[in-house]
């Protein structure tokens, strides 16, 4: 069994780390009915003896004794990881695995980047070494930040670098936080572009997530729950919904928008974790649906975003729950993949569902669903056996969508119209060592980065016929 | 032709050594020496020779001679060896009694050359390589029936491909075959020697040190079999001088003897040209397999080339075209003489004629059949030359 | 005579399990008991205790599925995996195949050589091996073609089988054909004959022919293991004088892939029904004869929905070497093999027609009968056909052509070029796949 570690960068990513660890917690709490110390446990905790001295880790299928998060946790503030240690989950971090300074990045990437990226780069790079000395067998590092901020964007793009550098072969997953449009911070056009440059040359894969999008859900969940249409009752322990009944005693305004981006995480190494008719490896994921190298964002989108009190769901409802995620509502970035191109799709399905459905749910979607023309079949699934809390069945669906662009393009408009005013520029060109030329390169990488999506695109509507066959003489 | 007679000697020795092997690999006891072969072939005193008894054994191992026969004739070498030849179609006047004075020992070696031309050396082979193998299964060798016609095309070359790969796949199963009885033998045996006395242990032991042999003799066998095949054909060469040796002693005798004396000791050969003299139409009455038959004595190597009959009938058109010339000027002369005889001096004159012709003939024929010969073994790796 | 099976990813380690399975509850039955012997020579070797350990060696680069599996041999009460016969890793080939061909199976050769050769070394005789794996993924595909080109190396005179499961037309790897592709390329060097399933056409059977709602991973396994045992257990040959086959593989092998350009076999079974149906269900030979030959020729792997309209083409009629020609399957060779009672009563003379098969090889080399009294698998009477026909065509011809496409414009190549298979590699794996397609379009004119 192999293990992932977290990598959870400035505020925005800590806060959803906080929800992810809660929810992992909850989601083993409730399949590992032994107490035992179990594979799946193992992948992202480890099992500390505090009464041995170094405090070294127990063997997989020995009694739980003390769990410890595969976790490291950096922000250049205080005040979020202070009250993650004084919260409930501070059991499972240590002091180890923590990284924070005082005075904040200043919502500005090139601090981010350079300043505290130079001075804590040794620090940084110790603690992830730590933490991957701890596993047995590691696969994966998943990065979450925000690309608005300036610790999140500027040290967590450095922070990735680093693991590039360290570890190249193991696989760099990026959750990264996009800005809504009317983000409070005014440098975030700047920050998210300097940040899209290293995520598109270092990273394996994406995930985009917009805050917008996490808003209108959270509103329509919650819309659902009140104005609750007869019959239909939102489940209370759901791990979508809330945080109730978990560690957390209060929820914060926040925990709902960050608890879907948690439970993304979850769903995503479910079938690395738990046994399925047909595993899906992490590593699988980049193989099946990055075909092109930079082309590696993938759009997500969960379903069911919240659930009905049945038990025996009815085929119908399963058949919507794959309907679902395809629709616009349930993307985690505000787009429509289905007016768009896809390049390649896969389905990460949990719960008691088989070949069947997945198959009947493919076919009768596949019309409706755009894809290139030489990935006609592009789909990848995953059948895992253990659903997730409080559910019958889920979907996780992830995306190689040309849907991004818009995103990509929003970003790269209001970054010029800050750039072309040069507002705000020198913060940045203070900084030691950021020089204007990362600005322009970082602008036209984006650029090509979009006009590659561009020319993808264009194929859409054209008929593309079969390439001409080798042909043998006989 | 420079070459020393010596370097084509060693050849020759070569070449007689590898049939020697042969013939003491097929299980022929004794097999002469190779010096023997030689000193035959300026000839020798047949009694008491190396060649009785392989010609006998030779005869006996290929079912030639019955064993009926050989029982009969039980320790009269000369007469079973004469009557093997003679069941064989070889025949020579000292078969019958005949001749005994010029009678050598490489009329004995030309025997051999006879059998070994008959093909009596892949009969032995058969019956060897079956006796030694004991692994080989008895189920018959598949024989895919091609029609007649067979042409190379695409579809009989697959054809071809997939009765390949069918040999192959056979050949496979019967290799593992021989190793699970390899494998059930050594387990017999090893069990037995851990868990029973000494004495079974050397009976099995003893057993497979034999199956061993066997393989073994096999294989130096084939080994032999397969040295022969490359060299036959200096053998042949070879040979053919013995024939050759033998036919110039035979001149020189007739030429100090006399004629008469000649024609006298070779009965058989004048009747023979009195049934050529018969002209076409009666030699078609005579047993087609006898008119033949000096061609068919000779080994069947040398009698394809020679293309004997149509020597003969090249003879018989001229000697039925002076008949015709002859007639319309005799007819009148006199009745003595019947229609289509002739008075005996012209007859003999003409019968030197064509027996010049005819070994003119021979003569241009072995030579073209020589320069041939030597043209195939230049284009092997070391060239060889024979003595004339 | 013994055979050794190498299950090799999820997909093979799922398979192998559901065909030891079945065989060891075929061959329990006391009543038969030279046929259960050799079955279980053949298959299984008796420890000390008397139980019955597969001939198998169990390899994957990660260890869930591998513990799934032994864990039901053992839960099964009749038969077990022996406990240190397999391999397995901590993590998976990711669904490429250059991963698994070019790093994890040169690394772990030595490991899997050795658990092979303590499998051989158990057998009094070896009649071969046969390794099962999926084309589609990378543990399957990719170490699953090294460790067969291993056992070319290792035993260069014993026969090797593989069987592929080929997957779905969509949705299980995205990178499937350029996985299979190379497989099927490598493979068509190295092995003696591939025996295909198709994840599709197996699909249909549980759907349409079993009645199966909700179709699993382990419904589909089932009917391949079904149809295979089918095809190992014991039958005797014609020349076999009354004792069962000695060497399975070599067998079929030479009774169907003689010809090294003509190495896809396909199997189906008849009668393949809900098993609460068999009570009620008569069956009889020409019946089910009649049936399975319109399946071989109209290329369905199961009767329900069989086209009858489908016949040979006329020997005189120039026959059409298109891919569809009216839907006729040509066959190059077929192996029957008939089990049950009144087996020896069997006309088969349907399968001797000399139209069903291509015009350079005569029925009678075409055709092999295998046939066994004992009946099968709960079936009164059954037939399996293996057919090295034109049936295997139309999806090889799809695989490639998807394969190609993607490869025009160099998707997910660079995926491949990590790990050390260049965009040549490709080019000779694809060239050798048309060589095939060609070949057998060619069976037709």
């Amino acid at each position: 069994m192999t293990q992932s570690v977290v990598v959870q960068v400035g505020q925005c990513g800590n806060q959803v780390g906080c929800r992810f660890w809660d929810l992992a917690l909850r989601e083993h709490a409730h399949v590992n009915k032994r107490g035992l110390y179990d594979e799946a446990l193992s992948s992202f905790f480890r099992n500390v003896d505090l009464r041995k001295s170094d405090g070294g880790d127990c063997c997989v299928g020995g009694r739980i004794q003390h769990l410890k998060a595969r976790a490291v946790l950096i922000d250049m503030e205080e005040g979020v990881v202070n009250g993650i240690l004084q919260g409930p989950l501070r059991e499972v971090f240590d002091s180890t695995q923590l990284l924070t300074d005082v005075s904040g990045s200043g919502n500005n990437w090139a601090v981010g980047h350079l300043t505290y990226g130079s001075a804590y780069r040794e620090a940084i790079v110790n603690k992830l070494r730590k933490a991957a000395e701890h596993c047995d067998c590691l696969q994966c590092f998943f990065l979450i930040h925000s690309m608005g901020g300036g610790t999140g964007s500027g040290l967590g793009t450095r922070v990735l670098s680093l693991l590039e550098e360290e570890f190249p072969d193991v696989c760099r997953i990026v959750t990264a936080m996009y800005p809504s449009a009317e983000d409070d911070v005014i440098t975030s056009p700047y920050n998210s572009v300097l940040a899209m440059r290293e995520l598109t040359e270092h990273a394996d894969c994406v995930l985009p997530v917009e805050n917008q999008s996490l808003v209108d859900i959270v509103n329509k969940i919650s819309v659902m729950s009140h104005g609750a249409k007869p019959g239909s009752v939102l489940r209370k322990d759901s791990t979508v919904t809330s945080g109730q009944g978990s560690l957390s005693p209060t929820e914060k305004p926040f925990d709902a928008m960050n608890n879907i981006v948690a439970n993304l995480l979850l769903n995503i190494t479910s079938s690395a974790r738990f046994e399925g008719s047909l595993n899906m490896d992490l590593n699988e994921i980049a193989m099946n649906l990055v075909p092109f190298p930079r082309l590696h964002y993938l759009v997500p989108s969960l379903t069911p975003l919240y659930t009905l009190a049945d038990v025996n769901i009815p085929t119908r409802r399963l058949d919507q729950m794959f309907s679902d995620a395809f629709s616009k509502d349930h993307q985690l970035i505000r787009a429509d993949p289905k007016r768009s191109l896809y390049l390649a799709c896969a389905l990460m399905v949990r719960g008691n569902v088989q070949v069947s459905d997945l198959r009947r749910n493919i076919e009768r979607l596949r019309p409706s669903l755009p894809f290139v023309s030489w990935n006609q079949e592009g789909w990848k699934t995953g059948l895992c056996s253990v659903p997730p809390v409080g559910h019958s069945h889920s979907l996780l669906a992830l995306a190689n969508n040309t849907c991004v662009k818009p995103t990509f393009m929003e970003l790269r408009d209001r970054f010029t119209k800050l750039y072309r005013k040069k507002a705000h520029l020198h913060h940045y060109l203070d900084v030691d060592g950021m020089e204007q030329s990362i600005f322009s390169e970082s602008l036209s990488s984006l650029s090509e980065l979009i006009d590659e999506y561009h020319q993808l695109d264009a194929t859409k509507a054209r008929l593309i016929p079969d390439a001409p066959r080798l042909s043998i003489a006989r | 032709m420079q070459r020393s007679k010596a370097a084509a000697g060693v050849e020759v020795k070569r070449v007689i050594g590898a049939l020697c092997r042969l013939l003491a690999a097929l299980g022929l006891d004794p097999v002469p020496a190779p010096e023997a072969f030689r000193r035959a072939k300026f000839g020798g005193r047949p009694e008491g020779d190396p060649f009785w008894q392989l010609l006998s054994s030779i005869l006996h191992m290929s079912g030639i001679i019955s064993s009926e026969t050989s029982s009969q004739l039980r320790g009269e070498l000369r007469k079973l060896v004469a009557a093997g030849l003679w069941q064989s179609g070889y025949h020579a006047d000292w078969i019958y009694g005949a001749d005994a004075g010029s009678f050598c020992s490489r009329d004995l070696l030309l025997a051999l050359g006879w059998l070994l031309a008959k093909g009596v050396l892949e009969t032995l082979l058969a019956g060897r390589v079956e006796q030694l193998d004991q692994t080989l299964l008895s189920s018959a060798p598949e024989k895919p029936e091609f029609s007649a016609d067979l042409e190379l095309d695409a579809a009989s070359l697959r054809r071809l491909q997939w009765l390949m790969g069918h040999l192959r796949h056979r050949g496979r199963t019967l290799l593992s075959t021989i190793g699970a009885r390899t494998r059930a033998l050594h387990e017999v045996l090893s069990s037995s020697q851990v868990c029973s006395a000494a004495p079974s242990a050397g009976r099995s032991s003893a057993a497979l040190t034999e199956d061993c042999f066997s393989l073994q003799q096999l294989c130096e066998l084939l080994d032999a079999y397969v040295s022969w095949k490359q060299v036959e054909k200096v053998f042949w060469t070879w040979m053919d001088s013995v024939a050759d040796r033998r036919l110039c002693d035979l001149r020189d005798r007739t030429s100090s003897q006399g004629v008469s004396h000649s024609l006298g000791a070779c009965h058989q050969g004048k009747q023979r040209l009195e049934e050529m003299l018969r002209g076409p139409a009666q030699q078609q009455d005579v047993k087609s397999g006898d008119a033949d038959w000096a061609v068919a004595s000779l080994p069947p190597s040398l009698s394809s080339r020679l293309s004997a009959p149509s020597v003969h009938q090249m003879c018989r058109a001229r000697l039925q075209a002076e008949q015709r010339l002859r007639r319309p000027s005799e007819g009148p002369h006199g009745g003595a003489a019947a229609p289509g005889e002739l008075p005996a001096p012209q007859a003999a004159q003409l019968l030197l004629q064509a027996e010049t012709e005819l070994l003119q003939r021979r003569d241009r024929r072995r030579l073209a059949n020589r320069k041939q010969l030597q043209g195939l073994m230049g284009s092997l790796d070391q060239q060889v030359f024979i003595a004339l | 005579m013994s055979v050794v099976t190498v299950q090799l990813g999820q997909c093979g380690n799922q398979v192998g399990q559901e065909l030891f399975d079945v065989i060891s509850s075929d061959a329990q039955d006391g009543q038969r008991k030279t046929y259960s012997s050799v079955s279980r020579e053949r298959f299984f070797r008796q420890t000390s205790q008397g139980d019955f350990e597969a001939r198998a060696v169990l390899v994957d680069m990660e260890p869930k599925v591998i513990n799934h599996s032994m864990n039901r041999a053992a839960k099964s009460g009749r038969w077990r995996y022996a406990e240190a016969s397999h391999f397995s890793q901590k993590q998976g080939s990711g669904n490429n195949w250059a991963n698994g061909f070019r790093v994890l199976g040169p690394r772990h050769r030595d490991a899997v050589e050795e658990l092979v050769r303590r499998e051989v070394e158990h057998c009094d005789v070896l009649a071969g091996f046969i390794p099962m794996m999926s084309v589609a993924g990378g543990t399957g595909s990719g170490v699953g073609t090294f460790v067969t080109q291993c056992l070319r190396d290792v035993y260069p005179s014993s026969f090797v089988l593989n069987h592929l499961t080929w997957p779905y037309g969509t949705g299980e790897v995205i990178v499937q054909n350029y996985n299979s592709v190379l497989t099927l390329a490598h493979l068509y060097q190295l092995s003696d004959a591939l025996l295909v399933h198709e994840n599709d056409a197996v699909h249909r059977i549980c759907s349409q022919q079993l009645n199966l709602k909700q179709i699993s991973f382990g419904d589909l396994n089932r009917v391949i293991a079904h149809q295979l045992a089918g095809v190992l257990q014991p039958a005797l040959t014609p020349d076999s004088c009354g004792a069962y086959s000695g060497n399975p593989l070599g067998e079929l092998v030479s009774a169907l892939a003689c010809h090294p350009e003509y190495k896809l076999l396909s199997a189906c079974s008849i009668p393949q029904m809900a098993s609460a149906s068999i009570a009620f269900s008569t069956f009889s030979w020409p019946a089910l004869l009649k049936h399975l030959r319109q399946m071989l020729i109209a290329n369905t792997k199961m009767e329900e929905g069989i086209d009858w309209q489908v016949r040979p083409p006329p020997a005189s009629a120039g026959r059409t070497s298109s891919l569809t020609a009216g839907g006729f399957n040509a066959s190059l060779a077929n192996l029957l093999i008939l089990r049950g009672k009144d087996v020896y009563s069997a006309e088969t003379g349907g399968f001797e027609d000399p139209a069903i098969y291509t015009s350079w090889l005569p029925p009678a080399e075409a055709l092999s009968l295998w046939k066994s009294p004992v009946p099968f698998d709960k079936y009164e009477k059954s037939a399996t056909l293996v057919s090295n026909s034109q049936a295997l065509l139309r999806p090889l011809d799809d695989m490639v052509r998807k394969a190609w496409n993607m490869f025009a414009s160099r998707a997910y190549i660079h995926q491949y070029v990590k790990f050390g298979i260049s965009e040549e590699d490709f080019l000779d794996s694809f060239t050798s796949l048309e060589q095939v397609i060609s070949s057998y379009a060619q069976l037709q004119c």
